[in-house]
């Protein structure tokens, strides 16, 4: 487990270094004001609209930042030849795994967490509502939809190179997102192979509207019962376990270049 | 060597910017009647015909917000299995609708609607009636009419909206200037055997009647009121009304509390009635 940590905290200082969230939280921040600037017929007390966007913001950034943080972290081992140090070492392709996954993970919850925080703030600053409970478990299951996605973009980069992995991973987890949600709405007028492809689709892909809270948060209807909110959360974890075994059965398999500096 | 070839990137740029360029300057949508807008907003150019769908796209976001988020209800090959009742349980579906001065809310997204859509009308009218009766500001219905009017002129639904507002805001004269327009303007694009465009071609013929009675016009309300029985012959009481009229004899009700009994019944109408029965139906709401 301590190594996990060790190679875990290593993902956040990339990601500290790189400066992405920095400039997703920047740009966050530009949007929101474009946002709250519109005069909207002088009218006062107008803010769901801004937490609307400010919500949806924070799913595409957390979406980028989940798919692109997980895909590039072990092919940049590999092409940096540090992975041949780390294996030297007594970590198992296990262990560098569940650290890369652990850490890309928490870096990338901990960023999203904090894109509510400035929506839920901005909306709060203009007068704005903000139920505190049903936001927390927004967030909570929007971490494990991130979890998913990151499962996802790890799994894609054991086989595949950086850029492929995250091409594809975005392809399937925009489907998730487009597709699998429709999907009974679409078979309406589907018949034959379309059909039956839909149904494989719904029942292939993760189903993240079901951690989509936004909703609830944006047009004040409270917290969910905690019940579903853990049943929700369990069939993410369910995922992400799946995913994180994918991983490790994609990269134990996997026979590294040699001619690397 | 030619300077095109020594640099083929930034020919392939220049020639991407012009044919965009051009694909803005001929996307606009045509306009009947109305000379070519000199001056586009920046909006307009960047977004050309998509700007359309985007301001369909913010109109039917206003609707779900009046709806407290509850889409429209759409058809569906199966349902109520665990990730539908989970995803239920995440945004749920209860049939609300936001009330007095909560109906704010959802001006940004009916303000962005009219931006990136100036033609639709139906904008405009939404617009000004819950700035009137929900948030309070019948200035600001009465701007957003005018721009309507300017946007999509010879459009009689504005000008009975305006109308109605006018009156509401006892300015009888332009309001009744309003009316005159609206029905100048009747049908418009619409069908003029239809029921919608036939009702409102009647109610504009009875606000206007009533203003001439209250003006002392007998003769004009009198006309007025027949045209609305060639439209509805059904409608009896009216006969009653034009032969008092025709008598000299003064009605129960005067001209203007009638306008008025009819003004506050036409806004509860129009806020009871905007998500009856069928239409509730058509959202996703997951308790009547």
């Amino acid at each position: 487990m301590m190594r996990w940590l060790v190679i875990a905290w290593a993902v956040w200082l990339e990601v500290i270094r790189r400066k992405d969230v920095y400039v997703l939280l920047v740009l966050l921040g530009t949007l929101l004001a474009v946002v709250l600037s519109l005069n909207v017929f002088g009218l006062g007390g107008t803010s769901r609209y801004a937490l609307d966007v400010g919500l949806l913001l924070a799913w595409v950034f957390g979406w980028i930042l989940a798919v692109t943080v997980a895909s590039r972290q072990l092919p940049d081992e590999e092409e940096r030849g540090t992975v041949f140090t780390l294996l030297a070492k007594p970590v198992t392709r296990f262990d560098l795994v569940m650290g890369k996954y652990a850490g890309s993970w928490s870096v990338v919850a901990a960023a999203t967490a904090s894109f509510y925080l400035l929506a839920a703030g901005v909306t709060a600053a203009r007068g704005g509502r903000v139920d505190f409970a049903a936001l927390l478990q927004a967030v909570l299951l929007h971490a494990v939809a991130l979890g998913v996605m990151c499962g996802l973009g790890l799994w894609f980069s054991a086989r595949l190179h950086g850029d492929a992995a995250a091409a594809l991973a975005f392809v399937v987890t925009a489907a998730a997102f487009l597709v699998v949600p429709r999907a009974p709405e679409f078979m309406t007028r589907q018949t034959g192979l379309a059909a039956a492809g839909l149904m494989l689709l719904y029942h292939l892909l993760p189903h993240f509207e079901v951690f989509d809270m936004r909703r609830r948060v944006v047009h004040d209807f409270g917290p969910a019962a905690w019940t579903d909110v853990g049943l929700i959360a369990a069939y993410g974890f369910a995922l992400c376990a799946c995913l994180a075994l994918l991983a490790w059965t994609a990269f134990r398999r996997r026979r590294f270049s040699r001619s690397v500096p | 060597m030619n300077p095109i070839l020594k640099r083929p990137g930034a020919a392939a740029l220049a020639l991407w910017i012009a044919a965009f360029s051009l694909s803005c300057r001929i996307g606009g949508p045509p306009r009947a009647g109305v000379a070519p807008d000199v001056s586009p907003s920046v909006m307009g150019v960047l977004l050309a015909g998509s700007r359309l769908t985007l301001g369909d796209h913010f109109y039917e976001v206003a609707d779900q917000y009046f709806h407290r988020g509850v889409p429209h209800k759409s058809e569906k090959f199966f349902g109520g299995n665990w990730f539908q009742r989970m995803a239920a349980e995440a945004a749920p579906s209860a049939h609300l609708h936001l009330q007095g001065v909560d109906v704010r809310e959802m001006m940004p997204w009916l303000l962005l609607s009219m931006r990136a859509n100036p033609g639709r009308a139906e904008s405009y009218l939404v617009t000004a009636f819950w700035l009137d009766h929900g948030a309070g500001r019948p200035d600001a219905a009465l701007e957003v009419l005018r721009q309507g009017q300017c946007e999509v002129p010879f459009n009689y639904e504005i000008q009975l909206e305006r109308g109605r507002l006018l009156l509401r805001l006892g300015r009888r004269g332009p309001a009744a200037a309003a009316f005159d327009a609206g029905l100048a303007f009747w049908p418009g694009a619409g069908d003029p055997g239809g029921i919608g465009a036939r009702h409102d071609k009647a109610a504009l013929l009875l606000y206007r009647a009533l203003l001439h009675e209250g003006a002392g016009e007998r003769e004009e309300a009198i006309a007025a009121l027949e045209r609305i029985l060639a439209l509805f012959p059904e409608r009896e009481h009216l006969r009653e009304r034009i032969a008092l009229l025709r008598s000299g004899g003064a009605p129960a009700l005067a001209a203007p509390a009638l306008w008025k009994q009819l003004l506050a019944a036409d806004a509860r109408a129009r806020e009871e009635n905007t998500c009856p029965q069928a239409e509730a139906r058509d959202h996703d709401h997951e308790d009547e």
